[in-house]
């Protein structure tokens, strides 16, 4: 029957190939019947159909899809399985692990570290980066920020959003939001200061959300003048009134202003800085009126389909330009840059996140490296039962199998434990987690996550399995019978010492790049803020009064009163704070022109401020009470001020003007730059200056902004006075809402948190893979003395002294560990380049670090060299020549 | 599956079998039912002793020059479970007149 015989002609054919490629997953007692009831099926249609090689392609197409029914016909039969094969290798593995609880145990502990750190590290890279925003189309989605150079954005001003609003063609809408507002809420209860959010009317359905009671702003609503209303977030409406459905269309009052709430926004919405409460932003267009200047606002538009970001860009930069015409003095050279949503949401952490991942996969490869290890020694242990079986008839494939579904069930319950430690650990690492990054509360362990594992497990049990496997498949038949045999093989050996290697070179890299942020850490802390954060309260406290002299008496009693506190230095009040908040307007330097106005942060802060911050005086004076109201109006600046706009006079004495039309401040002192944004970048070298919070114009004292910092500094604790700080406001008004009560320290420390976060993970990983390393090399050092034994035994008997054999297997092992220090340098200076933006004040190839880091695992390896060595050294050449 | 009430789509490749479509794939171009539901319900009535299998006569195949087909017959109980099933269809059909001609399984 020649045509029968198509085993041949079998894979010219892609259905037939298919079928027989299903075939491996139908029980092998039932494999032939099922490949010739498919076979010949397809066959016959064929044949019904046309021969195959006149088939048209769609004929062929059908046959194919024919075919890839088998694979649920195959799945099926799947419970038909418990007498298979593959059942009884299962059963047998599970055998040879209890029989071994001891190996199992480690084995199963090292995967369970490796593949927890990975799941955990994904399930915050998934949530974090990977998923998309629960926006509708958020790839369409787009900030827009205006720029003067080719790099930075900054946010643009309400007028010149209006205006391209206005006027651009490209986008379906274009919105604008202010984030970080905030808002007294009085009249139910407790009073509490609101974090809020301004959007332009159509905020929310840009970004294509729904309310989830209630209804979106209108138009009309984003207007002065109109009705106030207001949409609640999710949570601030569960918290402050029970999630009860019917407080739409209730009134709030919020800034003394009553504003009717309108809508809740649905439970996972997120944009930005947390709100708890959203409203209208044009109720409050006469604060943005002035082009050019701040507050500005971040602008958020939703492409329209068909435009691509470059277009839009293209057209954007056309209004600006034709807004630089008409507006010189604000919009001079000012363009625009747009930034994918979830390019500027998540840019910043995309490194750091990407980098933990990576460290924490070479993790998973070292504890690999050990698991095979393992396997290897206890190949050798089971080389005797690998001749028999072959000795039996059993096939190379068999043994193979075997020895691999036994490394598949150990990565499997290493997976299964290791998804549990992901479910302690991701929670454990999100509360370590700085602030501020998106949706970090929704890192969670779920479905893409455990097919995240899945697959990575089964890798792992293939990477780490097949080595061994192929190795131990191999018996040399004569000297595993044997009795009383050497043991490994030479090869077997040289594998192992490849491994260790290898784990050697993968840790120092990961020592390497810890240390290297461990060092960066320090560099940062070591920098000087200009101010001294120790003992120092600071907390805010909210100003909902109109009338300015009431707020400025309440002040002043509050200072009076928390002085004579027990345990209080000195008190001060200021708008801003530095790596919080503060203005930065534009100012005139008297006597110059006008047209190149310099910028600087300003703080509004009363004369006790700089002995309270401890911010050193340079030179004149600081404020003092005789500056008054009636008296001349002074400034401060700082030393950066000073040298950058009198590079070549004495300050003292000039005059500063913060507009045109208002009164001209005197410069009486100037002080020490004092870091504003954070300690690790440059940004943070700019002037700055100080006015008098007891000059401030009566008027507009209320509406500076919404809230005063008030500073204590302690001779105590700083937040065992927290209480009785918060007393004195309550004695003053029970109606003040005071918020943010912290140390200075925790808001120094919280400007560095990301840096602190991934130092601490990367060296927690590093530490991991270390103890994992040392226990390899220990392992392999070990091993290789118990075969030895016999060897040294004789050494010894021939007048080797202890030293010599310490000599001996000490050089064995530390050769190995030179060679992957070696490797592992070499990989370091490939792998840091990555990290340079997140290093500070070292480079990333520091020699220190290098040096520091190669001679600490050396140490670390040495002794795991030594305790077997030590043993080997014991050897009683007796007792070991016994055996002979 | 126990030998409780039948599906509809095993209803109907039961009834499928039973009017002479004897292999899979003329089962399956019969109902146009997808081949990932034929097999598996087809392993089921077997399992269940609704059906059997039998392997085409030799010379046959060898006339048309191809391997043995498999096909597939009712037994006694799978027609006794056929006509159970078609008479509680009926039924179901009379109760909902103007509904599921077509019982498509909905998807809740």
């Amino acid at each position: 029957m020649p045509r029968l015989s198509r085993s041949k002609r079998g894979f010219a054919k892609p259905h037939l190939w298919l079928i027989r490629v299903i075939g491996v997953l139908v029980p092998r007692r039932l494999r032939s019947d099922w490949r010739q009831e498919w076979e010949a099926e397809l066959r016959s249609r064929e044949l019904l159909l046309e021969e195959w090689d006149r088939l048209d392609w769609r004929g062929k197409l059908d046959l194919l899809w024919r075919s890839t029914s088998a694979f649920w016909d195959a799945l099926w039969l799947q419970q038909l399985r418990w007498e298979d094969e593959m059942i009884q290798d299962l059963r047998y593995g599970v055998r040879m692990l209890l029989k071994n609880p001891g190996f199992t145990f480690i084995a199963v502990l090292t995967l369970a570290l490796g593949i927890g750190a990975n799941t955990a590290i994904f399930s915050i890279v998934n949530a974090v980066l990977l998923r998309p925003f629960p926006y509708q189309a958020p790839e369409r989605l787009v900030i827009i920020q205006e720029r003067v150079s080719a790099q930075g954005g900054f946010s643009p001003s309400y007028p010149n959003f209006v205006d391209w609003r206005a006027q651009n063609t490209v986008f379906d809408s274009i919105v604008a939001v202010r984030t970080n507002e905030s808002f007294n809420f009085t009249g139910a209860g407790e009073p509490e200061r609101l974090q809020g959010r301004l959007v332009s009317a159509e905020f929310f359905s840009t970004l294509g959300i729904q309310p989830l009671l209630g209804r979106d702003f209108l138009a009309e609503e984003d207007r002065p003048g109109v009705t106030p209303a207001a949409i609640l977030s999710y949570g601030f409406w569960r918290r402050r009134f029970g999630a009860d459905p019917s407080i739409i269309g209730k009134q709030l009052t919020l800034n003394k202003q009553s504003f009717t709430v309108i809508g809740i926004t649905p439970a996972n919405f997120q944009f930005g800085v947390e709100a708890d409460v959203s409203v209208p932003i044009g109720l409050q267009a006469e604060r943005f009126r002035v082009r050019g200047r701040d507050p500005g606002t971040d602008v958020v538009a939703r492409l329209k389909p068909n435009v691509s970001e470059q277009q839009a860009e293209t057209e954007l930069n056309l209004i600006a330009a034709r807004l630089e015409q008409q507006y010189p003095e604000s919009n001079k050279g000012r363009r625009v840059r747009l930034t994918p949503l979830h390019e500027s949401f998540v840019g910043d952490v995309r490194q750091p996140l990407l980098i933990l991942l990576g460290a924490v996969g070479l993790v998973l490869l070292i504890a690999c490296a050990n698991v095979a290890n393992l396997l290897l020694v206890r190949a050798s242990a089971r080389q005797k039962e690998m001749a028999v079986r072959v000795a039996l008839g059993a096939s190379r494939a068999t043994l193979v199998r075997q020895l691999l579904t036994e490394s598949v069930l150990l990565a499997a319950l290493g997976a299964t434990l290791g998804i549990l430690l992901a479910f302690w650990g991701t929670s454990l690492i999100a509360s370590q987690l700085p602030d501020g990054i998106p949706r970090l509360q929704e890192a969670q362990v779920d479905a893409p996550v455990l097919v995240f594992t899945l697959a990575v497990s089964l890798l792992t049990g293939l990477l780490f399995g097949l080595v061994p496997a192929l190795q131990a498949s191999r018996p040399n038949l004569t000297e595993g019978l044997k009795e009383g045999d050497r043991g490994s093989s030479g090869r077997r050996q040289h594998l192992r010492s490849v491994l260790v290697v290898g784990e050697v070179a993968l840790t120092l890299t990961l020592l390497v790049g810890a240390g290297l942020l461990i060092q960066s850490f320090r560099r940062v802390l070591e920098v000087d803020p200009g101010f001294k954060a120790q003992n120092l309260l600071t907390m805010q406290v909210s100003v909902n009064n109109p009338n300015g002299q009431q707020v400025a008496n309440f002040f002043e009693q509050l200072q009076q009163n928390v002085r004579n506190l027990p345990g209080v230095k000195s008190v001060t009040v200021s708008d801003g704070l530095p790596f919080e908040m503060a203005n930065y307007p534009a100012f005139i330097i008297e006597g110059r022109p006008v047209q190149k106005k310099p910028s600087g942060l300003r703080y509004n802060v009363s004369p006790a401020y700089f002995q309270t911050m401890g911010i050193e005086l340079i030179r004149g004076r600081v404020f003092t009470a005789q500056d008054t109201r009636d008296s001349q109006r002074v400034v401060i600046i700082n030393d950066v001020l000073a040298q950058r706009y009198f590079p070549n006079e004495d300050p003292l004495g000039k005059r500063l003007k913060q507009s045109p039309e208002s009164p001209s401040l005197e410069i009486v002192g100037i002080v020490r730059h004092v870091e504003h944004y954070n300690l690790d970048g440059q940004t943070s070298v700019q002037p700055q200056f100080y006015t008098d919070f007891n000059q401030t114009p009566l008027q507009t004292l209320p509406n500076s902004v919404g809230y005063i910092n008030l500073l204590v500094r302690t001779e105590v604790e700083p937040l065992s006075l927290a209480s009785a700080v918060r007393a004195q406001v309550a004695a003053l008004n029970k109606d003040q809402a005071v918020s943010g009560v912290r140390t200075m320290e925790q808001i120094v420390a919280q400007s560095v948190a990301a840096r602190r976060f991934s130092m601490l993970l990367l060296t927690v990983f590093a530490v991991v893979a270390l103890a994992l390393a040392s226990l390899g090399i220990y392992g392999l050092m070990s091993y290789a003395v118990a075969q030895r034994t016999r060897e040294i035994g004789v050494r010894m008997a021939l007048g080797a002294e202890v030293s010599d054999v310490l000599k001996l297997v000490i050089g064995q092992g530390m050769k190995l560990v030179f060679v992957g220090v070696a490797l592992g340098l070499v990989a370091s200076v490939a792998l840091t380049r990555t990290m340079k933006t997140l290093l500070f004040g070292v480079s990333a190839t520091d020699p220190v670090t290098f040096a520091a880091i190669a001679l600490l695992l050396t140490a670390v390896a040495l002794l795991a060299c030594f305790v077997p060595a030590r043993r080997a050294a014991r050897v009683n050449p007796m007792i070991a020549l016994r055996g002979e | 599956m126990g030998k409780g009430f039948l599906s509809s789509a095993a209803t109907v490749i039961l009834q499928a079998v039973g009017s002479g479509y004897q292999y899979g794939f003329d089962i399956i171009d019969m109902t146009g039912l997808p081949g990932g539901t034929v097999y598996p319900a087809l392993r089921r009535l077997e399992e269940a002793g609704y059906v059997a299998s039998k392997w085409e006569h030799h010379r046959i195949a060898q006339q048309q020059q191809r391997p043995p087909r498999r096909y597939y017959e009712l037994t006694r109980e799978g027609r006794e479970a056929l006509a159970e099933a078609i008479k509680r269809y009926r039924l179901l059909e009379r109760t909902q007149p103007n509904k599921g001609r077509d019982p498509k399984p909905s998807r809740a």
